[in-house]
């Protein structure tokens, strides 16, 4: 090996090392013990595929009713920052940049802080259950805004969207001018341009997006236990109290390979998708 | 009596158009005609409000007050889609994700034109612009010039009445630029349309187009022929921006003007004015020529251009002219700076400009 090659490859090896730390390492050591098991409260390696088995049947409904959840919040928050980006990127001129700002740092206010903010709002003494029976519209407080599915939705979806923001905005900054405008003098519509040219060459930002949302809902564990109420209990729940209540790592390690198998699936079909749908829609 | 010109009508008319962005004045009030086959090229520096022109005219700006009447019909407030204009962008705004023949397929699309003549007119469009051979590309495969005809074509293929450019060129190096131009003119001769070409490049305008409309500072300066502008620059703006150019300033007192010891004859009131004349018309002599106007100088340098050399002296004056020498011309004088030369130019070859 040259001189040159070796100092290059000296020079890469901290990025290595962190991502190997941090990244590789740990998943590796997971993915082996998946396949292990745990006799009084002890570790004993193995090579049998009972804890995916167990993953498969027992909490099948558990992940199913996961990526289900995960998926209406990963769309719903595509959607919602897809149409702010759009605000910003045509429409906001000069304030596009304040917009933006204005949603970024609602994430210096940290996660407990939303989810806490929720449960004020949604609860049935909260703040819209109050405007609503003032109004008259409602003679009761509506009891199943908080600790259900839905309060785990609007609450993931809110912290959710500034990540979701930051590709799709970046990805609308890349589409040029000229090309919209070009549409326009060719005579497209607004939703014609929208689907024939701004769309397509969002792919990668949209699909970003989509997947952050997607992934961090599908793996989160802190919000349905707190605004979910005792019947909601999302795959992470189960992974959690594996590890920590059970103190059976295999199982919870299992649990979390067969979520993440599937959420990757689950991306793959999105991104087919989305071409499919907008090729489908073309003139 | 009615001439037959006056009863042609314009295709594109343009009265009092105007824009302001906030307290910004982009365009003062602006008239122009533009008659059906013209190659009108809006000529100026950035900023003088040329590309404000021609986003008027296509509908991607609405302006301030005036209209814009397009073959009879008042378009001042039709959108870009509902003009029978197009437009050649800036960049060229080719879809990324298309291929060539779905980028000049798309106005025709949209226009829901059946398939199979759809395909059929695209076929010829490609053809014609000879991109038949990347059709199936993606414009970041092409090569700017490439580009530049899918652009064109995507445009053409829509059959505008006024066809727009926004600095067609400006994104090619000089070789393809002036293979382009020479493209362009012919492509404009074969189809007979109508272009409005945007360009900072005098030398551009100059090639393209059979009127130019020199723009400065949000108002058109001067209006013409190529060879009109070139040989009659209405001021030092014009004299200055199109083709090089000798520019002395002198004072007009009854008629008159001063340079040194000669007396140039200018009618028109007294006051600040210049002298222009182009380097191609000055002579240098080392002797003092008889006739023509005359002033003794110093040779400060002598550039060596390529086909010809660029003497520059410093007159007894206090201005300084240049003047564009052939090889064997300047041969024949020994270019020492600093040498005493006469400078010397035919009384037709200059003229009196008002100042900008």
């Amino acid at each position: 090996m040259s001189r040159q090659r070796t100092l290059s490859l000296v020079g890469a090896a901290p990025s290595y090392l962190v991502w190997l730390a941090f990244f590789l390492a740990p998943m590796a050591y997971l993915f082996v013990v998946s396949f292990w098991r745990v006799r009084q409260y002890r570790l004993i390696s193995d090579a049998s595929f009972d804890n995916y088995i167990l993953a498969a049947g027992e909490y099948r409904h558990a992940i199913i009713f996961t990526i289900a959840l995960a998926g209406l919040v990963g769309i719903i928050t595509t959607v919602f920052a897809f149409a702010l980006a759009y605000l910003i990127r045509f429409h906001a001129g000069r304030y596009g940049d304040l917009l933006l700002f204005a949603a970024m740092i609602t994430l210096f206010g940290g996660y407990l802080v939303k989810i806490y903010a929720w449960k004020v709002l949604l609860g049935s003494d909260g703040v819209i259950n109050q405007a609503l029976l003032s109004t008259g519209l409602i003679a009761q407080p509506i009891s199943w805004l908080l600790y259900s599915p839905i309060a785990v939705v609007i609450t993931l979806v809110h912290f959710l969207l500034p990540y979701a923001l930051l590709p799709i905005n970046a990805a609308l900054r890349g589409v040029g001018d000229a090309a919209v405008e070009a549409a326009r003098d060719l005579g497209a519509r607004p939703i014609r341009i929208l689907i024939d040219v701004i769309l397509p060459q969002c792919e990668r930002g949209v699909l970003t997006a989509f997947a952050l949302s997607f992934f961090v809902s599908a793996g989160d564990y802190v919000t349905p236990q707190l605004v979910g109420g005792p019947e909601t209990f999302m795959v992470g729940n189960f992974i959690q109290s594996q590890f920590v209540n059970r103190m059976n790592s295999p199982v919870g390690a299992a649990l979390a390979f067969v979520t993440l198998g599937i959420t990757i699936v689950v991306v793959f079909l999105a991104s087919f998708a989305y071409r499919r749908v907008l090729k489908a829609c073309a003139p | 009596m009615i001439s037959s010109t006056s009863q042609q009508r314009p295709l594109l008319q343009l009265s009092g158009v105007a824009k302001n962005f906030g307290s910004q004045i982009a365009l003062h009030p602006v008239d122009l005609t533009v008659d059906q086959g013209d190659f009108l090229a809006l000529l100026g520096p950035s900023g003088c409000g040329k590309t404000t022109l021609l986003r008027i005219i296509g509908g991607f700006l609405t302006p301030d007050s005036g209209r814009v009447i397009i073959d009879g019909s008042d378009a001042t407030a039709l959108q870009p889609d509902r003009r029978q204009t197009n437009m050649v962008f800036q960049g060229y705004g080719l879809f990324p994700h298309m291929t060539v023949r779905e980028n000049v397929a798309y106005g025709l699309r949209i226009a829901r034109y059946p398939a199979d003549k759809c395909m059929k007119e695209v076929g010829a469009m490609l053809e014609m612009m000879r991109i038949s051979a990347f059709a199936d590309r993606l414009p970041a495969a092409l090569s700017g010039g490439q580009q530049q005809r899918v652009a064109l074509a995507r445009a053409l293929i829509m059959k505008p009445r006024v066809l727009l450019l926004d600095e067609p060129l400006a994104a090619l190096d000089l070789q393809l630029r002036k293979t382009m131009q020479t493209e362009l003119r012919n492509l404009h001769r074969e189809i007979g349309g109508t272009f409005i070409c945007v360009t900072h490049d005098q030398e551009e305008a100059i090639a393209l187009a059979n009127r130019i409309a020199v723009m400065n500072a949000g108002r058109i300066v001067q209006e013409g022929s190529p060879k009109d502008i070139y040989q009659r620059p209405r001021d030092t703006f014009v004299a200055g921006f199109i083709g090089d150019s000798n520019i002395i300033a002198l004072e007009r007192r009854s008629g008159e003007c001063r340079l040194g010891s000669t007396i140039i004859h200018s009618p028109g009131p007294d006051g600040r004015v210049a002298m222009m004349i182009r380097p191609s018309d000055v002579q240098i002599q080392e002797t003092r020529p008889v006739g023509d106007y005359c002033l003794s100088g110093q040779l400060e340098d002598a550039v060596f251009m390529g086909d010809y050399t660029k003497l520059i002296v410093s007159t007894e004056t206090g201005d300084t002219l240049t003047a564009r020498t052939s090889r064997n011309e300047c041969e024949s004088i020994a270019n020492t700076p600093g040498k005493r030369v006469y400078v010397s130019w035919a009384r037709d070859s200059c003229q009196i400009v008002e100042q900008a």
